[in-house]
């Protein structure tokens, strides 16, 4: 009886063992890393350059600079930059190796909400258009873009508001929003490896509903509410059955 | 000597059953999950206090079971990394912040709603119930999508609970996943 028992215990961890690496596997579970708690553990809401109809007026988002000496592979330093919202609304990732610049060259990253240049074909941007630009100096001191170093990428993350649904990250590219392969990163995160810096923002598929976000927390309230009812049915049954 | 009667019979019908306590805990907790971690914290903490639970000290094997846990939360993820999106401002904060909700998650879903459930259904059904539950406090920061994947990690965490005989096991598990969180993301 014992063996058993400790046969039927082992199960109870190596079936749902197996069912997790092999969710993995299949990519039943997607690509994104594992988060089983509340990151950020805070957030303030997401700021807007121009808020949505109806909604209130936020606090101004951020920009964010950074002068970054560019080297070549050999001695290449990651370096990440953010706005300043909590958790960051926009963020850049890369390499002091992967722009085509000549090394030892000081070139400035630079990350700045705008106007958005258009609106896509379909559905609507998520947020705010974020632009990410680098610049070196150019002839006479004359600043001067930099681009991305060919086979090199960089990452770029944006933060969605909340709103309800499953945005991609999508670059403004020849006068038209072009979606990029997109990596969800729990809770609100979304990011994508670029070989082009430029005009980016989340944009949401037509049907998405809201505007202001608070989508979690919608949902929240509705199971809350009725796992309370829940209780509440358990106390009344209980109470008729004395 | 009809006195004691009257006295008891108030008392019986003020506190709620453990059941109806954890549920509602839950519910307020899924409600607040997006809202405020601190109190998503302390309504689970209160919750499973208020329920009877107490930690008891754990069997030497919940230790190994919690970092085989740990390696299977983490072990799918491993082997596709890929860019690394933003960090955190400050690792200490945020790895004390998760092992308080960590704490809390674990000692009601693995500790008081666990030991309600075994005590009335049974472990097959204490297993599903408290996945579920996990599933369901994260629903709110992750969304549907992701509503396969924890279930299936609170299935994990819940068959630790039961092969060790101890909330120690699932929680060290699931405190390190969250922690290689802070590289893995």
């Amino acid at each position: 009886m014992a063996a058993v028992r400790r046969r039927v215990r082992a199960a109870a961890v190596a079936v749902p063992a197996a069912a997790l690496l092999g969710g993995w596997a299949a990519g039943v579970f997607g690509a994104a890393p594992p988060v089983y708690d509340g990151l950020p553990l805070s957030a303030e809401p997401y700021r807007y350059l121009k808020p949505p109809p109806g909604l209130a007026t936020t606090a101004a988002p951020t920009s964010a600079a950074e002068t970054v000496t560019v080297t070549g592979p050999a001695g290449a330093q990651t370096v990440e930059l953010s706005t300043t919202e909590t958790p960051p609304q926009a963020t850049i990732i890369f390499s002091t190796g992967a722009f085509s610049a000549p090394s030892g060259e000081r070139i400035v990253l630079r990350i700045a909400p705008v106007a958005p240049p258009a609106q896509p074909g379909r559905g609507r941007i998520d947020g705010n258009v974020y632009s990410f630009t680098a610049t070196g100096p150019g002839p006479g001191g004359v600043p001067q873009p930099v681009g991305v170093a060919a086979g090199q990428v960089i990452t770029l993350a944006l933060r969605a508001t909340g709103t309800p649904g499953a945005p991609t990250v999508d670059r403004f590219d020849s006068g038209v929003w072009r979606p990029l392969a997109t990596t969800h990163v729990p809770p609100s995160e979304y990011s994508v490896s670029a070989d082009r810096l430029g005009d980016f923002a989340l944009i949401l598929p037509p049907g998405s509903s809201g505007g202001g976000g608070g989508g979690g927390a919608l949902i929240g309230a509705v199971i809350g509410g009725v796992l309370v009812v829940l209780a509440a049915v358990i106390v009344l049954i209980r109470r008729s059955r004395r | 000597m009809t006195a004691p009667a009257p006295a008891a019979a108030p008392a019986r019908r003020t506190s709620p059953p453990p059941a109806a306590l954890l549920v509602a805990a839950l519910g307020l907790a899924v409600a607040l999950r997006a809202v405020s971690t601190p109190a998503f914290v302390a309504v689970l903490a209160g919750a499973a206090w208020l329920s009877g639970w107490r930690p008891r000290r754990p069997a030497p094997s919940a230790a190994a079971w919690g970092l085989v846990g740990a390696v299977l939360l983490v072990a799918g993820p491993l082997t596709r990394l890929g860019p690394h999106p933003p960090g955190r401002s400050s690792l200490f904060p945020w790895a004390l912040g998760v092992a308080l909700v960590v704490g809390a998650e674990e000692a009601f879903l693995r500790g008081a709603l666990w030991r309600v459930c075994v005590q009335r259904a049974g472990g097959a059904v204490a297993l599903v119930a408290t996945s579920g539950a996990f599933a369901l406090v994260h629903l709110p920061l992750y969304g549907w999508k992701a509503l396969p994947l924890d279930f299936t990690v609170g299935l994990v965490l819940g068959g630790l609970r039961l092969v060790s005989g101890s909330v120690a096991a699932p929680a060290l598990a699931h405190l390190l996943a969250d922690g290689a969180g802070w590289w893995l993301l």
